[in-house]
């Protein structure tokens, strides 16, 4: 397994669209992802979940990934981080 | 007294958008959609949740169509939230418990979805902060999809396409639920909410659909069917009319109809007084669909494009190329006419979304309008690189809201010019000689006028701002509603100030408030020599027939009689006594 904490960087935090956009990133990915915050575990393939974590401007995450894929299911996740989940 | 069926009601609202509907009611939401409990018997386990298998398909088409027509008629990021629909319709952990529901607890399709579309919308009402607040409507509108579909109700199957004229009820609406309808067949509309300037009742005015808003659901007892009538003009509906009612509204909506028909010939017309003066009689616009009305209602071009509206439909910026598409749009459009780009005039918090409302930050006094553009040069360089760009496709006019000291117009002129240098990097081009104007709204901008004449070449007044701050009046405050008075003479001379400003200058000005649209206004603004009255879209005709009416001359006796009086009743008194029995007569004014 692998993971990393990321900071939410979008200032509209992970809303809808974002929301849509970790799960179409993790969709390809075969690996099991999880995305943390405050204790709440999700799902990340789930956009319910990740709504439901209502991860704000400023929020840190802790991304985990376990599977064949997982070291660039990682790296997917983490560049959709730095990219502002593509919203800008 | 005539005879009336018990059933008849009258109903009181908000007139968001003219004219008169009759017809049969389409409801969009009999009610909050309750689905009870309902079990199967175990041996229908396979044929349950084949049901719900073809409903999910079928949704998610229904899905891809409405994202289509919103992506072709409103743009294409609008369209984008339904991609969230899809995924939410397609979420695992969503589907997985209904299908377990179905099968381990021999729930009904539309129960077990039913129930686990309710928890999820419990859990994003306890989210933080409210975060998830406006996404629970995406997480209803998918379930009641999916239960539409399952339970076979009339709205999944009318929604799209109405087969005969009917008025639509809705709770609410949203401008994309709105264009699923055919026009066509929309004969008029009822909302629960929604003001004057939401986004749907723009929308219902551009289309020219009769709407009245702010009716209280529960008073609307009709079934699906029945007869009522919208009357958009008086806010009025009235359910399970008489048959007088129908004769008495059906005559005045022939006379909505002849009178919008004898306006539409005025279209080609100029606007010229009797004695040859031209005003530009131009439109206030908010949304880049008005093109339609702009030329439908023979306006000169657009004195004031709300830029806002269209950071008000989401949560995030919209894009430069998003921006650029909507200015381009209206600019090629209406080329050779111009096109005058406010840039957002709004809260801070539309600006940037980590901004939280706190008291009073966000009154008209607070970190608004330029105000917050000028604190974030990165992103308001956004709006005006999509602005520049346009102006290389039709005539385009770059405004700026809220000026209140020199300083200010300076510092937006300086970042436009940053904007202009990055376009040059980019190999991109602009029109070079764009006009730049501001909008004098602030009492302080009218004193500094002749020094901000010398650095923009167009004035524009915003007569509501103008209002408030001069009198020291919150327009929203009902309390004091008598002491906004436009009529004011502090206001006027106000206005004759810029006006003596601009006029040294030779810099045109144009009044953009809803005083433009008053006839009696429109006659002192005219008398004192403004050259562009600008105002929704509409009220245009009415203006052309008024400015072709009277003569320059009279007006600008008018307003010098009128700067000379000194409270806002002695102005109004004035030119009732003056131009009431005239305007009536015309036809431009109503009786009483």
């Amino acid at each position: 397994m692998v993971s990393k904490e990321l900071k939410v960087t979008n200032e509209a935090g992970i809303h809808a669209r974002p929301a849509a956009a970790v799960v179409e990133t993790c969709g390809q990915f075969q690996s099991h992802i999880t995305f943390t915050k405050d204790d709440v575990q999700a799902n990340a393939k789930s956009i319910m979940n990740i709504m439901l974590l209502a991860a704000e401007f400023g929020a840190m995450i802790l991304v985990e990934a376990e599977g064949p894929d997982e070291v660039a299911a990682l790296e997917a996740v983490e560049q959709l981080f730095e990219d502002r989940f593509r919203q800008e | 007294m005539p005879l009336t069926s018990p059933s008849r009601m009258v109903l009181r609202g908000i007139p968001v958008s003219p004219g008169i509907a009759i017809g049969p009611a389409y409801i969009v939401h009999p009610e909050h959609r309750e689905v009870l409990k309902q079990l199967i018997a175990p041996e229908k386990v396979e044929s349950e949740s084949i049901r719900l298998r073809r409903a999910l398909d079928r949704a998610q088409k229904e899905i891809e169509g409405i994202k289509n027509r919103v992506s072709s008629d409103i743009g294409e990021h609008e369209s984008r939230i339904f991609d969230s629909h899809i995924l939410i319709l397609r979420d695992r952990e969503i589907l997985d418990t209904v299908f377990r529901d179905v099968r381990e607890n021999l729930y009904s399709a539309e129960y077990a979805f039913y129930r686990q579309i309710n928890l999820l919308a419990e859990r994003f009402d306890a989210a933080a902060g409210g975060f998830l607040k406006d996404h629970m409507i995406d997480l209803r509108d998918v379930g009641t999809r999916v239960i539409d579909i399952l339970t076979l109700s009339e709205s999944t199957q009318i929604a799209v396409e109405l087969e005969e004229p009917r008025v639509i009820l809705a709770r609410s609406l949203t401008p994309s639920e709105l264009s699923q309808f055919n026009r066509r067949n929309t004969l008029g509309l009822c909302m629960e909410t929604g003001s004057k300037t939401s986004h749907m009742a723009i929308l219902a005015r551009s289309l020219e659909i009769p709407a009245v808003s702010g009716l209280s659901w529960r008073e609307i007892q009709i079934d699906p069917g029945q007869t009522l009538i919208v009357d958009g003009n008086d806010g009025v509906v009235v359910l399970n009319p008489t048959l007088r009612d129908i004769k008495e509204y059906g005559m005045k909506r022939a006379a909505h109809f002849a009178e919008e028909d004898s306006l539409a010939n005025l279209r080609d017309l100029d606007a010229v007084t009797r004695d040859g003066k031209y005003v530009a009689l131009e439109a206030n616009i908010e949304l880049p669909v008005e093109v339609e009305s702009v030329s439908r209602y023979g306006a000169a071009g657009v004195g004031l494009y709300r830029s806002e509206f269209l950071f008000f439909t989401r949560d995030d910026m919209p894009t430069e190329e998003e921006q650029y598409e909507a200015y381009h749009y209206l600019a090629s459009s209406l080329n050779p006419h111009p096109v005058t780009i406010r840039t957002l005039d709004a809260g801070g918090d539309k600006l940037v979304s980590s901004f939280k409302i706190a008291g009073d930050d966000n009154s008209y006094m607070g970190w608004r309008s330029i105000r917050v553009c000028l604190s974030n040069p990165d992103i308001f360089k956004i709006q005006l690189r999509a602005i520049l760009r346009a102006s290389a496709a039709g005539n385009v006019r770059l405004m700026f809201p809220m000026i209140s000291n020199l300083q200010e117009l300076r510092e937006a002129k300086k970042i436009t010019e940053e904007a202009r240098e990055e376009l040059r990097e980019r190999g991109e081009s602009f029109d070079p000689n764009l006009q730049i104007g501001c909008m004098i709204e602030v009492p302080s901008a009218v004193l500094l006028a002749d020094e901000l004449a010398r650095e923009v070449d167009f004035f524009s007044l915003g007569t509501n701002d103008l209002t408030q701050f001069t009198l020291a009046v919150d327009r929203a405050n009902e309390r004091i509603a008598d002491l906004y008075q436009p009529h004011s003479p502090a206001v006027l001379r106000q206005i004759q100030t810029v006006m003596n400003v601009a006029r040294n200058h030779g810099i045109p000005v144009c009044v953009c408030g809803e005083m433009a649209s008053d006839p009696y206004m429109a006659i002192v603004f005219i008398g004192m020599g403004m050259d562009e009255l600008s105002m929704s879209p509409s009220k245009l005709p009415e203006m052309k027939q008024l400015t072709r009416f009277i003569s320059y001359e009279d007006a600008r006796e008018c307003a010098r009689e009128v700067l000379k009086l000194t409270s806002a009743g002695e102005i109004d008194r004035w030119l009732k006594n003056r131009f009431q029995e005239q305007l009536v007569k015309a036809g431009i004014l109503k009786k009483g």
